[in-house]
């Protein structure tokens, strides 16, 4: 199989093949990534995943193969999300109820029970809660496994930092779940 | 306890076993959509547009500097340095079939002269198209006259060179390396003196007409016995002595080095 560096450098080359691997192999990941970034709202995810593919693309005479592909592309990704609420300034403004989550594009299949349903759009809320450099570490480091030392680099921040984030992100976000399902 | 849990109770150190996994189960709720594939076709379709121009190896070969700098000068030389120097050896190739003595060959005689008489134009202030590339250019304009002096050198080489085998190839008797020699020796001296004169004294007809002179006292003067001092030391004999060529050859790159390391001197002079 070619390595994700490989392709990149398919796609610095001009070759469509190489772009249409590299996106079949993270689509998914970064929709994933970005879905969660934005509280669950799919048709915005959507967006920001075909940014964030196309500022891939347009950068990629930047991308020095000799540095792995992944962290630079959520690093991407990263970007748009904190663009898109640098300049809609919607940060402040999200809602906390129910209608900031997409529920019909959601996994959730019909026998899923209304507790299930409360605590997604719970979790999806909580997070939309956190700051942006918290939210991040939190989600990368929990729902996409990355390292420490990845999302250091990817953001640009020390270990230490990334730490830092994530310890604080997680009491905030387990503190916020506490008052809604009572864990204790 | 799985990893993941064990690196989650080194970030909250102050939570049970049950506190963990309940906060676990609780994240876990928060699902990610499926893949659309219809999007992700529609995106990538959408994409292909915004791809890189596949670059041939032509293409990047012409994209490397050096090259790009030696195309760049293409266009500034004077059309009329290529369309001479082809005439006059082309002419020179013909005459040298019908010369009756081997020892005096045309093509000998006319390969260096052009050659120096090509190269002592190149470094014209008073052409506005060579001013305007050194002024907006990042490269220096040493780099440029050493750009615009391997083009014509080369060309007049590779002209010489082809002349050469065709006479090797259909004359009579005549080896190839000597008759090369016979050219090249004095092609560089005088293409050396003459790049230095045209830098040295910002004079290019002068520096042309220097090696051009120089060369006809060479050539008229050549197995003569009784003539002045003076003119047999300007005749530079050795040019034509197989035994010097070494040094000859040697002389014509160190005018190269001297002038262009003069006007890297004069470059500094004027930003300072």
């Amino acid at each position: 199989m070619r390595s994700d560096e490989t392709l990149a450098k398919g796609i610095q080359a001009g070759q469509t093949e190489a772009m249409q691997l590299l996106v079949d192999r993270y689509y998914d990941a970064i929709l994933r990534y970005v879905f969660r970034m934005t509280g669950g709202r799919q048709t915005l995810a959507e967006d920001m995943v075909q940014e964030s593919f196309l500022k891939m693309i347009r950068g990629i005479a930047t991308y020095d193969s000799d540095q792995p592909f992944r962290p630079w592309l959520y690093a991407i990704a990263t970007n748009v999300v904190r663009n898109h609420y640098r300049l809609a300034d919607t940060q402040r403004t999200i809602s906390t109820d129910a209608e900031t989550f997409d529920l019909q594009t959601g996994t959730l299949s019909p026998e899923n029970t209304l507790v299930d349903t409360e605590s997604h759009i719970a979790v999806a809320n909580a997070l939309m809660r956190l700051p942006e450099h918290q939210r991040a570490v939190v989600v990368l480091y929990y729902y996409e496994d990355m390292p420490q030392k990845d999302i250091g680099d990817l953001l640009g921040i020390p270990v230490g930092t990334v730490k830092s984030r994530l310890s604080i992100g997680l009491k905030r976000l387990r503190e916020m779940l506490m008052k809604v399902d009572g864990i204790s | 306890m799985s990893e993941f849990d064990k690196r989650l109770q080194d970030v909250l150190p102050d939570t049970s076993d049950d506190e963990r996994s309940a906060f676990m189960s609780l994240l876990d709720t928060f699902d990610a959509p499926a893949s659309n594939t219809s999007h992700k076709a529609q995106m990538i379709t959408a994409l292909s547009a915004h791809l890189p121009k596949t670059q041939t190896r032509l293409h990047r070969l012409l994209a490397w500097y050096p090259i790009a700098v030696l195309r760049s000068q293409v266009r500034i030389i004077q059309h009329e340095i290529w369309t001479a120097s082809a005439l006059t050896l082309l002419i020179g190739v013909v005459i040298t079939f019908a010369a009756p003595n081997p020892s005096l060959l045309s093509l000998s005689i006319l390969a260096p002269i052009v050659a120096a008489v090509g190269i002592g134009m190149l470094y014209d202030n008073t052409t506005q198209a060579m001013l305007d590339v050194e002024e907006t250019s990042r490269a220096s304009a040493p780099l440029l006259l050493l750009a615009r002096l391997t083009l014509v050198f080369g060309f007049d080489l590779c002209l010489s060179l082809l002349g050469s085998i065709i006479l090797v190839i259909f004359g009579d008797g005549i080896s190839l390396s000597a008759l090369v020699m016979s050219w090249l020796a004095p092609m560089t001296f005088l293409s050396g003196l003459a790049f230095f004169i045209s830098i040295f004294l910002r004079d290019t007809l002068l520096a042309s007409s220097t090696s051009l002179v120089l060369w006809v006292i060479h050539v008229v003067i050549q197995g003569e016995d009784n003539i002045p001092e003076l003119l047999r030391i300007l005749s530079m004999s050795a040019l034509s002595n197989p035994h010097y060529y070494p040094y000859i050859v040697t002389s014509g790159l160190l005018f190269v080095v001297a002038a262009l390391w003069i006007l890297q001197a004069k470059e500094r002079q004027v930003y300072a």
